[in-house]
């Protein structure tokens, strides 16, 4: 099924999916999982939160005056990257929550996204 | 002049510096969103029953756009937090 069929409630479905593929693997690598998991889910979670939050900015923004919608955007930016900011500044300073799977989790939507276009690339071809 | 500075202070101040030219990556999605939202709003104006086409479209498109300001802040706060550099002392 393509994303653009039904983009919000695809990519949190794909993106759970993921999450518990991940939650699974780190059970069997790492002898205390638990930091690495709490990374995972904080991580995906702000990003799929942020994701909705973008799109409820973005579909705003095309019914507004073509004028403000350079500020507009802008401003709504900058809370999302404040928003990460603080996320990833709570990691690096807690002791159980991983660093570095809060980072991967920030890159869910994306892998979610570019990985559909190369699904459906390959299934075209064939 | 930095005679009197210890190699942790300078690798400190050096790691600040390199947070916060990191950070000037954060600047372009902001004006590549705001751009792109203003030409889908046109493009919105000019054919207005392609709307939910055009919205998923740009949405998808940012998403991935607004990861490389994300990159650009997470080199800053290892650089800041986890400090790798001292470790190479």
């Amino acid at each position: 099924m393509s994303l653009l069929e039904n983009t919000f409630k695809t990519i949190l479905k794909r993106v759970v999916i993921i999450n518990l593929i991940l939650i699974g693997i780190s059970f069997f690598v790492f002898r205390e999982p638990k930091q690495y998991v709490y990374g995972i889910v904080f991580g995906s979670t702000i990003n799929v939160l942020n994701f909705r939050l973008m799109s409820i900015t973005l579909a705003k923004s095309t019914q507004m005056n073509p004028k403000s919608i350079m500020g507009y955007v802008m401003g709504n930016y900058i809370i999302r990257y404040i928003i990460y900011g603080v996320v990833l500044i709570i990691a690096a300073k807690a002791d159980y929550i991983n660093l570095f799977t809060t980072i991967l989790g920030f890159f869910m939507v994306k892998l979610v996204i570019i990985s559909d276009t190369f699904i459906d690339l390959i299934l075209k071809k064939k | 002049m930095i005679q009197g500075i210890s190699n942790e202070a300078f690798i400190l101040g050096c790691s600040a510096i390199g947070a916060g030219l990191a950070m000037i990556a954060g600047i372009g999605p902001g004006i590549g969103q705001g751009y792109a939202a203003g030409k889908a709003a046109e493009g919105v104006g000019r054919q207005p029953e392609a709307q939910g086409d055009i919205i998923k479209t740009m949405i998808l498109g940012q998403a991935v756009a607004e990861t490389t300001g994300i990159y650009g802040l997470v080199i800053a706060i290892i650089l800041l937090f986890v400090r790798p550099l001292l470790g190479a002392l």
